[in-house]
């Protein structure tokens, strides 16, 4: 037995140690992983959002922030300039003037129901030509009194004008002439004599033609001063587009205190009541919505009156600002903004000494003018329901041909973090070649992204944010379907706000929307 | 080419399993005249002999903590062997650690002196590798199954490790009082390469966040490196580990001097004890080496994209930028520097008791000291010798993680050679693949 033990330790020994091993260089063993990291972030501000608009917009609309940092949103139309040289037409071009006797009186042209006081002129000429129609030689003194520089009337005198001979007074500069007159009128007045000191009441015509015949051309003014009749003129028609909602998608927008506002900056030195002879709207569907409001009478003297610089007062030169508005005070505006108007249009005329004031003396300058402004001016404070937006883009997903893809099955995380007191609401379609979708992103709908902030019903303004966390499950499956087949992604996006679109909320500027994602990823290794 | 070696270096730690602790060397300690013997107490020479030359021979004492085994780690599938580090995961313990060491003798002898030979000289050469790891189970799930199980959670990753080779020239000398024998044996270390990690800097922790998994980085971890790692490269998106040129042969710059102290005591002719205590003091200084520091706080919040460039319609979002900053997470800063590894001192008692020519029962008692945990283990054997050419052992020790390790010894004795191949671990001398430990010792010496 002793000899047999050591010999069966020794081989079972070698038994042992003679298993085949297998030292060959191993393979990686298939396995998954799960790895989670973050993709991006981000934050979406209200005031950044401002900004952009203020640097893009080019028709003048604009946005402000307010103290209380709330927004105010301007569509505004140009500023229309209205000045009194275009309104107003004193002086012909050109008054040709047959002075038939030693007192020919001119009345001065003027616009109806305007009698001019006096007029400083800043331009123009007049020459005349006197033809001595006597038999023999004549002294004579030509002057209008009305026209004066520097307190010296326009008086010209000529002495020993041979029989048949003429003289001629030479085109006279006006600039810095002055026209004084009490009753609109300008006479040309002449004194002639013969040579014994006989005077002549009244160079005889020759053939017809006046001896005395002059042209008063292209005068024009720096001041006028007169009467202003009642009388009404045009100012101002315009057109403002208004994009509340650029989408063709249906939403229920209510707009809380629009409010149209005019501004007029008027410089006429006389009173002027505007006229609105139409303001109205046109809607999404192209219907025209008349804006009705006391203070729009068609056929009527209601309007509003401009301020304007008194000449009693002294206020020459001056312009003076005129603001009113319509709101929901004073008109249907509120219920016109809901129906999400597109364009708004507007005529406005101006009438002179409205109340026909018989001793009214007003002035103009060759600078007055009246500017009217109008802005169509929102509050960003209203109610969305499924307020819609959508785009679409172009996909590409040729960079991910390979179909061994280590990724087994990714799940995208969307956080959002909303102090705006707006939901938005997002479905992505995976579009085909003919558009016809694919896949979506959200299996089971479009999905609350971005709810609104909590809101303090009574005052509009979220008091604090609220967090949204979406899941976004993909398969490589579904991912190779939508690389061979998705050719163009549809974004539908609506915004509501809170408490499901009843509560009108306040977007202010201090507002934000984080935006972030992180995904976890499945591999297979 | 450096960074396979510094494979080569590192996956066995990875790969092989055991359960002991310690190089313990018990059946080395306990089986009759085996000439590397001296190289655990330099008393021992061998009775009758006068010259003994040393041939190559080698030790290796791997274990990792647990009871993973090499074969955990693969499986095979249609003939072909996967590697599978998913298998173990699930036996780590929360902190895990690998210890290999590595004893190759190229080259000794020993000659009793002129005389009565009551002394004899020895000298030697062997090389020496002692490496320990320690590791984290969240480092290796994170390896291999990733961070999307920790969301939420704070791990810690950071890896710990002190490796480092070297040379050992020895100088020995014994005689016999009568009974007694005495011997000492004087060793030069000739350090090779070391790669120590700092223990007052081993933080590395990622924290995933439950928001948008945001990644949270914090390190406060160094290393001291000579002759592996002379870079880390930053630059552009790699992280590039530049390893120096590794030493062969002795630097000279990097050295150290240990001691070994030992007695045999002759009670009667049957009856032997013996004590030793070996590398004493020993201790290597590294000069001129690397230090590397990270200490830096990153958090990787993703892309951030400016808000303002969306609103804008901005088209140009440039994301590779944000990227490059990966770059910056760590920002280790290196400064040269010397430092210091110590080799922890082993110390021996036992006794042998001889029933005659052929049957000798022996037990030892074994003691590691100079780690941050000391090891002690004991071990009863008996060995049987049938005929002179072979001699067989078995063993029963109990260490601090096991009380049932059977270790044995095969010993050949052709003429004046004598060959050994011994374990404490018998499972892992047969099947060191399939066993949690693997404990082997050869020995080849010629006798005169």
């Amino acid at each position: 037995m002793k000899k047999l033990l050591i010999p069966c330790l020794a081989l079972f020994a070698l038994a042992l140690g003679c298993n085949k091993s297998n030292f060959e260089i191993p393979e990686i063993a298939d396995h998954t992983a799960e790895f989670a990291f973050p993709l991006f972030n981000t934050e979406l501000k209200v005031s950044d959002l401002v900004d952009n608009i203020l640097q893009e917009n080019t028709t003048g609309d604009t946005i402000i922030v307010n103290a209380d940092n709330t927004l105010t949103l301007f569509y505004s139309g140009d500023v229309t300039e209205s000045k009194a040289t275009d309104i107003f037409q004193f002086f012909a071009d050109q008054l040709p003037l047959a002075v038939d006797s030693s007192y020919f009186e001119v009345p001065v042209k003027t616009p109806d129901g305007v009698a001019l006081y006096r007029a400083d002129l800043s331009g123009g000429n007049i020459f005349f030509v006197i033809k001595n129609t006597m038999t023999e030689p004549i002294d004579i003194r030509f002057y209008i009194p009305q026209l004066s520089k520097n307190g010296q009337i326009f008086e010209y005198a000529f002495q020993d004008i041979p029989a048949g001979g003429q003289a001629t007074i030479p085109a006279v500069d006006l600039k810095d002439w002055v026209i004084n007159t009490s009753n609109n009128l300008i006479t040309f007045n002449y004194e002639a004599f013969l040579q014994d000191g006989t005077p002549i009441l009244r160079l005889p015509a020759n053939g017809g033609i006046p001896a005395i015949f002059g042209l008063m051309q292209q005068v024009t003014f720096t001041y006028l001063e007169g009467y202003w009749g009642k009388v009404e003129y045009g100012l101002s028609t315009e057109t403002i587009d208004i994009d509340i909602n650029q989408t063709n998608l249906t939403g229920n927008v209510q707009v809380k205190n629009p409010k149209v506002t005019i501004t007029v900056f008027n410089s006429f030195g006389f009173p002027t009541r505007g006229l609105i002879k139409y303001l109205r709207f046109v809607a999404k569907n192209g219907d025209l919505l008349e804006l009705e409001s006391p203070l729009i009478q068609a056929g009527t003297e209601i309007g509003i009156d401009f301020a304007y610089p008194s000449f009693a007062a002294g206020e020459v030169g001056q312009t003076k600002e005129t603001v009113f508005y319509f709101d929901e005070t004073n008109s249907n505006i509120a219920e016109i903004f809901n129906s999400e108007p597109v364009q708004m249009i507007y005529q406005v005329n101006g009438l002179a000494n409205a109340d026909d004031n018989q001793t009214l003396v007003g002035f103009l300058t060759d600078s007055s003018s009246v500017r009217m402004n109008v802005k169509v001016e929102l509050l960003l404070e209203g109610s969305l329901k499924d307020f819609a937006a959508d785009q679409t883009l172009a996909l590409d997903f040729s960079q991910f041909s390979d179909a061994d893809s280590p990724f087994d099955e990714a799940e995208f995380k969307l956080v959002t973090e909303n102090t705006m007191g707006l939901t938005t609401n997002l479905q992505v379609y995976f579009l085909d070649v003919n558009t016809v979708a694919v896949d979506s992103l959200f299996a089971n709908g479009p999905q609350d992204v971005i709810k609104a902030g909590p809101i303090d019903p009574t005052t509009g303004i979220t008091t604090g944010s609220t967090r949204t966390e979406t899941f976004i499950p993909f398969t490589a499956d579904r991912f190779n379907r939508l690389r061979k087949d998705a050719k163009s992604a549809y974004l539908k996006t609506s915004f509501t706000s809170a408490n499901d679109g009843t509560v009108p909320v306040k977007i202010l500027a201090n507002q934000s929307a984080v935006v972030k994602m992180g995904v976890r990823v499945k591999t297979k290794i | 080419m450096k960074r396979t070696i510094l494979y080569i270096y590192l996956l066995p730690l990875l790969f092989v399993a055991s359960v002991a602790h310690a190089q313990q060397e018990l059946m080395l300690s306990q089986m009759p005249d085996a000439w590397q013997q001296s190289s655990l107490n330099p008393a021992y020479f061998p009775k009758e002999k006068r010259i003994v030359i040393g041939l190559p021979s080698v030790a290796i004492d791997a274990w990792h903590s647990g009871t993973l085994s090499y074969n955990d780690l693969f499986r095979d599938e249609n003939g072909t062997r996967f590697f599978d580090f998913g298998q173990i995961i699930e036996k780590l313990d929360p902190v895990n650690e690998v210890s290999y060491r590595q004893r190759i003798e190229t080259a000794s002898v020993g000659f009793r002196l002129p005389g009565p030979g009551k002394s004899a000289i020895t000298l030697g050469h062997a090389i020496r590798l002692n490496s320990n790891i320690t590791y984290t189970k969240e480092l290796a799930q994170l390896f291999w199954e990733g961070n999307a199980q920790f969301i939420g959670q704070t791990i810690q990753v950071a890896p710990s490790t002190r490796t480092h080779d070297w040379h050992e020239l020895s100088v020995g000398f014994s005689r016999s009082f009568g009974k007694l024998r005495v011997g000492a044996k004087v060793k030069y270390l000739a350090g090779i390469s070391a790669f120590i990690t700092d223990p007052q800097a081993n933080k590395m922790s990622i924290y995933t966040n439950p928001d948008i998994y945001q990644l949270e980085m914090s390190t406060d971890y160094g290393f001291y490196s000579a002759g592996i790692v002379s870079a880390i490269d930053t630059s552009g998106l790699g992280f590039d580990v530049v390893t120096g040129e590794f030493q062969n042969g002795f630097s000279g710059a990097n050295s150290g001097l240990a001691f070994d102290l030992g007695f045999t005591y002759d009670i009667t002719d049957r009856l032997t004890v013996h004590a030793s205590a070996v590398d004493l003091g020993a201790s290597m200084r590294w000069e001129a080496a690397n230090y590397f520091h990270s200490k830096a706080d990153y958090a990787y919040n993703g892309v951030t994209i400016p808000g303002s460039d969306i609103i804008n319609g901005e088209s140009d979002l440039n994301f590779s930028d944000k990227l490059d900053t990966l770059n910056d997470i760590f920002q280790f800063s290196k400064i040269t520097t010397n430092f210091s590894t110590a080799v922890p001192s082993r110390f021996f008692v036992g006794a042998n008791y001889a029933f005659g020519k052929r049957l000798q029962v022996a037990t030892s008692l074994f003691h590691e000291q100079g780690n941050a945990e000391n090891k002690t283990s004991f071990g009863v054997s008996a060995h049987f010798m049938p005929i002179k050419l072979i001699g067989v052992g078995l063993m029963y020790a109990v260490n601090d993680q096991s009380v049932t390790n059977i270790g044995a010894q095969l010993s050949l004795n052709p003429g004046p050679i004598r060959f050994f191949v011994a374990s404490d671990n018998l499972g892992g001398v047969f099947s060191p693949l399939k066993s949690p430990r693997v404990n082997v010792r050869t020995g080849l010496s010629i006798r005169i």
